[in-house]
């Protein structure tokens, strides 16, 4: 190579050195900023009232875990509630636009307000791109719920309502379960005699539920679920049904503590068999119960119709969550897994959980609750869900113990429900 | 490159010596300088990066707790009675108005943050509590419509608003209260955070490094800062969560920032340049104090050396232009053991030995110029004069006289081997001939008292041999030996190969020297001196010239018995066209 070759290329190293050192030496301002970390972990909100007491509440913990361990980068916080507050916090929190980014709620009014504020995802489109998800649950279901072109709700649990027996009880006290209203009574009448409590009731919302089973028995599946007649009264089933508590109040056939009770203390009554009866719902369900308790439909009308309805296992994702991206992403994977069938298996072990797939088995308990929907000559949603929510947990609930005590007539307190 | 090629070499050398040492030094100085430079500045920022990271948490905690508490509040029937009462019964109204104030108060007073809480229903009137005097004070300065208006675009989410319509801003948290029941709007819940405690732990983490802090709301307005002075928030970058620049371009302080998701903030702090990099641009100084003399001195050795090694190389070349003006001969004087010394010594060496060389050649070129002059002055006229001897030859054997005849035709042969024509070399059976031409001449002088023998071996009668080599020592035999005697004179020549050699001897029996004299001859053969030229000089010089210094002639004597003189030559064969000085 010649002189001049080797002097060009060293006067180019130098160059390229001499710029890579000004280059390297220009004034930039870096910094590291390495404890922004924390925001790939996306947090979604997740209430139900699978908390608690709540035979599911394990198994809710143990989904969560499994659902954050299969997608890390997705943090669930659980913020369910068991009785009443759940239903009260839930809309507290979305009346301050705080709602929860995925949650349970069965159907009824309080669901209906919420989808009529546009506070809950139409999750239509997403079911119909994934139709492998929607074949999962049972079509009927869906009509059941009939929210007209949308869909709402991803219904994963159906509840029913009946009347829970000690069997054991009955035959000690050689009493016949009842088949009819007359015969209820006389039950009461000797389980009275042997000091048991004949029906464990308080008056709590979750208490009025033999008041809502006598209500179906009395006024039919039209008569529950179209409650209030054209003159503006309300039909005779929701009067009948509250004279007849009172009857049977009259005849001491709840708690002497009824009115202060809370709903732990009423369902432990029948659990340890110092009550042969109570009015629950499939939720009731638990390793507490055995094969000495049995299932009925509460005994009063002619026909068997039974409190059917999808329980709080419907979820939703909130209209809020469903315009942010990231959590929209993020809530609808937790909702899949929530309601797929490995989140089936893992329910199904509670007795209290009945799936919304078309066939459906299991425990003692749960086959007597199947064999309950299957055998009833209609299913019923619960009255509650017919009547002004707010009517019923602040008047009718809070009067029912006046009205059980003869200070307010049942008409009286349905008068009220003009103010609604 | 033709630049550098122009220049001298000692420029060069202080080129050399710059791009070696200073650029080299000067290039290092400032990448290690800037480097450390950005290092503490980067260090500087990412600890106020840590720092604005602290404060953000402090912020967000600070506001997760007055958030918490509205909804403390939101989750509290005794609002929703008082906003759904009708007030038809003044007693139910008062006793729930009640129960809310004694939930403020309660709120109020166990929150350092929390100035007041305001809760205003749909028909304007106000249910509030306020931590300066428990009376309903900020109602005055509340600014109901704005905040009304931003907290209906939150849709019941709490939003931050900071209002700035007396000197200092009023920093309130606000959502409106919907029914939990209906989802309708029934009032407004206003917060009035106090940030005084908040604001003092800026003025404690501002620093002589960290000049200022501040906070700037959504809006880009200075909530407050350590300092008291305003922030221009347009050079935050809206898409950035955090980031640094410099303030303006004079680039006194760095600004660090982070932004705050909710509530949408932004905390910064100014960072003093001067104060973070004092200590750099002091060792910056005291390097520039200690780069600058060294590099002096160092020019200075290097100028110096280099000077000094310019300066010998500089003889050296003065030594060559003075020997290309024709100097014979430069010695140049250089004190030093190196290449140039070395350079310098060859230098020297070559200077003699190009004297001597050019002496030799002198003195060669002067030799022959004057055998050509003698040649020369032989030739005079050689061709009138050759004609004028045929003429005389002519006559002489028309007059009958042989003797005449046969010497002027010997003579005729001796010019015409002297004009020797173009060949400067002759073979030694011409020489001969020419030898005996002449000795005939001269035996009619001498008249019988010269004989002639010679012994040739015949076969080196065809070697060539430098022209009249012979003949000026057979006329020294006959001028200083035989003419000297009356006796009959006798010359023979021998000639004969002896060890790739040619030995031809020349003997006479003349006068003969003594030893003294033959000495003398020797000498005045083997002088350069020049000036007293002798035939036996002459040859022998040519003989030296022609086959080199190893040959010549070797002269030997006895008085009154002989003179020898011997010619030994190499035996080399040369070519019919080759021409020689000889």
């Amino acid at each position: 190579m010649k002189r001049k070759n080797i002097l060009s290329l060293i006067l180019l190293g130098l160059l390229v050195i001499t710029i890579a050192v000004f280059l390297n030496s220009l004034d930039t301002l870096e910094y590291e900023n390495t404890s922004d970390n924390e925001s790939d972990i996306i947090e979604i909100r997740f209430s139900s009232s699978w908390a608690g007491v709540d035979s599911k509440t394990d198994f809710l913990e143990t989904l969560i875990q499994e659902f954050e361990k299969e997608y890390p980068h997705i943090k669930v916080l659980n913020e369910s509630m068991y009785g009443e507050d759940f239903l009260f916090t839930l809309k507290a929190d979305f009346a301050s636009g705080n709602g929860p980014d995925v949650f349970g709620l069965w159907p009824g009014s309080d669901l209906k307000l919420l989808i009529e504020n546009d506070m809950i995802a139409d999750l239509a489109p997403v079911l119909i791109d994934d139709l492998n998800w929607y074949q999962n649950f049972d079509p009927k279901v869906f009509e059941f719920l009939d929210q007209g072109n949308g869909i709402y709700s991803i219904p994963f649990e159906v509840i029913y309502e009946g009347l829970y027996i000690n069997k054991d009880l009955f035959e000690l006290y050689h009493v016949k379960i009842p088949e009819n209203y007359d015969e209820l009574l006389e039950a009461i009448e000797t389980f009275n005699k042997h000091k048991i409590i004949p029906i464990a009731y308080n008056s709590t919302p979750e208490g009025s539920f033999i008041y809502q089973n006598m209500i179906v028995q009395l006024a039919g599946k039209y008569g529950t679920e179209h409650p209030i007649k054209r003159d503006g009264t309300i039909k005779e089933g929701y009067l009948e049904a509250m004279y007849k508590m009172r009857e049977m109040y009259q005849m001491n056939a709840f708690p002497e503590d009824a009115f202060t009770l809370d709903d732990a203390s009423r369902n432990a009554l029948f659990v340890y068999k110092k009550a042969a009866m109570i009015v629950q719902g499939s939720w009731f369900n638990s390793s507490l119960l055995d094969e000495t308790v049995g299932l009925i439909p509460f005994p009063i009308g002619k026909k068997s119709s039974v409190i059917y309805g999808v329980g709080n296992g419907n979820f939703h994702i909130s209209q809020q969550t469903y315009k942010d991206p990231k959590k929209k992403e993020a809530s609808l994977l937790f909702l899949k897994y929530l309601t797929s069938d490995k989140s089936r298996a893992i329910f199904n072990v509670s007795p209290s959980f009945i799936g919304t797939s078309a066939d459906e088995s299991g425990s003692y308990l749960k086959n007597l609750g199947i064999k309950l929907i299957q055998e009833a000559d209609e299913l019923v949603g619960p009255p509650d869900h017919y009547i002004n929510r707010n009517f019923w947990e602040s008047v009718l609930i809070k009067e029912f113990p006046n009205m059980l005590e003869g200070q307010i007539s049942p008409e009286e307190i349905f008068e009220m429900l003009d103010d609604y | 490159m033709q630049f550098y090629q122009r220049l001298n070499i000692k420029n060069k050398l202080l080129m050399m010596f710059i791009l070696q040492m200073v650029l080299p030094v000067f290039i290092l100085g400032i990448f290690l300088l800037r480097n450390v430079e950005n290092n503490m500045k980067s260090q500087a920022l990412t600890l106020s990066q840590d720092m604005l990271k602290v404060l953000e948490l402090r912020i967000v905690d600070f506001a997760d707790d007055i958030k918490s508490v509205s909804q403390d509040l939101l989750y509290d029937l005794e609002i929703y009675a008082v906003l759904n009462d009708d007030q038809d019964d003044k007693f139910t109204y008062y006793h729930n108005v009640n129960n809310l104030k004694n939930v403020l108060r309660t709120l109020t007073l166990s929150n350092d943050s929390i100035q007041a809480i305001s809760i205003i229903d749909q028909a304007h009137n106000n249910y509030t509590y306020d931590i300066t005097s428990g009376r309903l004070n900020i109602i005055n300065s509340l600014p109901y419509d704005t905040l009304l208006s931003v907290a209906r675009e939150a849709e019941g989410r709490p939003v931050w608003y900071v209002d700035y319509n007396d000197d200092k801003g009023d920093i309130y948290l606000t959502r409106v209260i919907n029914d939990i029941d209906t989802f309708n709007e029934v009032g407004l819940l206003v917060i009035q955070v106090n940030m005084e405690p908040m604001k003092q732990d800026y003025k404690d983490l501002s620093s002589e490094l960290f000049e200022e802090v501040f906070l700037i709301e959504s809006e880009g307005r200075t909530v407050f800062s350590s300092a008291d002075s305003e922030f221009d928030a347009s050079l935050l970058k809206e898409d950035e969560t955090s980031g640094v620049f410099y303030e303006d371009d004079s680039k006194e302080r760095m600004i660090s920032f982070r932004r705050i998701e909710n509530p949408n903030w932004v905390v910064v702090t100014a960072i003093s340049k001067e104060a973070l990099l004092e200590e750099v641009n002091r060792f910056t100084r005291y390097s520039f104090f200690i780069f600058v003399p060294l590099v002096l001195l160092l020019s200075l050795f290097t100028i110096f050396e280099g000077m000094h090694m310019v300066e010998s190389l500089n003889k050296i070349v003065h030594g060559m232009q003075e020997v290309s003006k024709g100097k014979k001969h430069v010695n140049i004087e250089v004190e030093r053991k190196d290449e140039i010394g070395f350079l310098a010594d060859s230098f020297n060496d070559m200077s003699t030995e190009i004297e001597n060389l050019v002496e030799n050649v002198y003195t060669e070129q002067l030799t022959r110029k004057e055998v050509e002059i003698k040649a020369l002055q032989a030739q005079i006229n050689p061709h009138f004069l050759y004609n004028t001897l045929e003429t005389i030859n002519w006559h002489a054997q028309l007059k009958g006289a042989p003797e005449i005849s046969h010497m002027v035709t010997a003579l005729s042969s001796i010019m015409e081997a002297s004009i020797g024509r173009d060949n400067k070399l002759i073979t030694f059976r011409d020489e001969m001939k020419y030898i005996e031409n002449y000795i005939s001449i001269l035996k009619y002088r001498y008249e019988g008292r010269l004989e002639f023998n010679k012994t040739i071996d015949p076969s080196i009668m065809g070697i060539k041999i430098p022209r009249l080599i012979l003949q000026p020592i057979v006329e020294n035999s006959i001028n200083h030996g035989i003419g000297q005697r009356a006796t009959i004179g006798e010359i023979n020549i021998t000639a004969e190969r002896k060890n790739d050699h040619i030995v031809i001897e020349v003997c006479d029996n003349g006068k003969g020297m003594t030893s003294e004299e033959l000495d003398l001859l020797m000498k005045k053969i083997n002088s350069n001196d020049g000036n007293e030229s002798i035939g036996l000089e002459n040859v022998n010089k040519r003989l030296k010239l022609f086959y080199g210094e190893g040959y010549g002639i070797r002269v030997m004597s006895e008085l009154n018995v002989f003179t020898k003189v011997i010619i030994i030559i190499p035996e080399k064969k040369l070519n019919e066209g080759d021409i020689y000085y000889v």
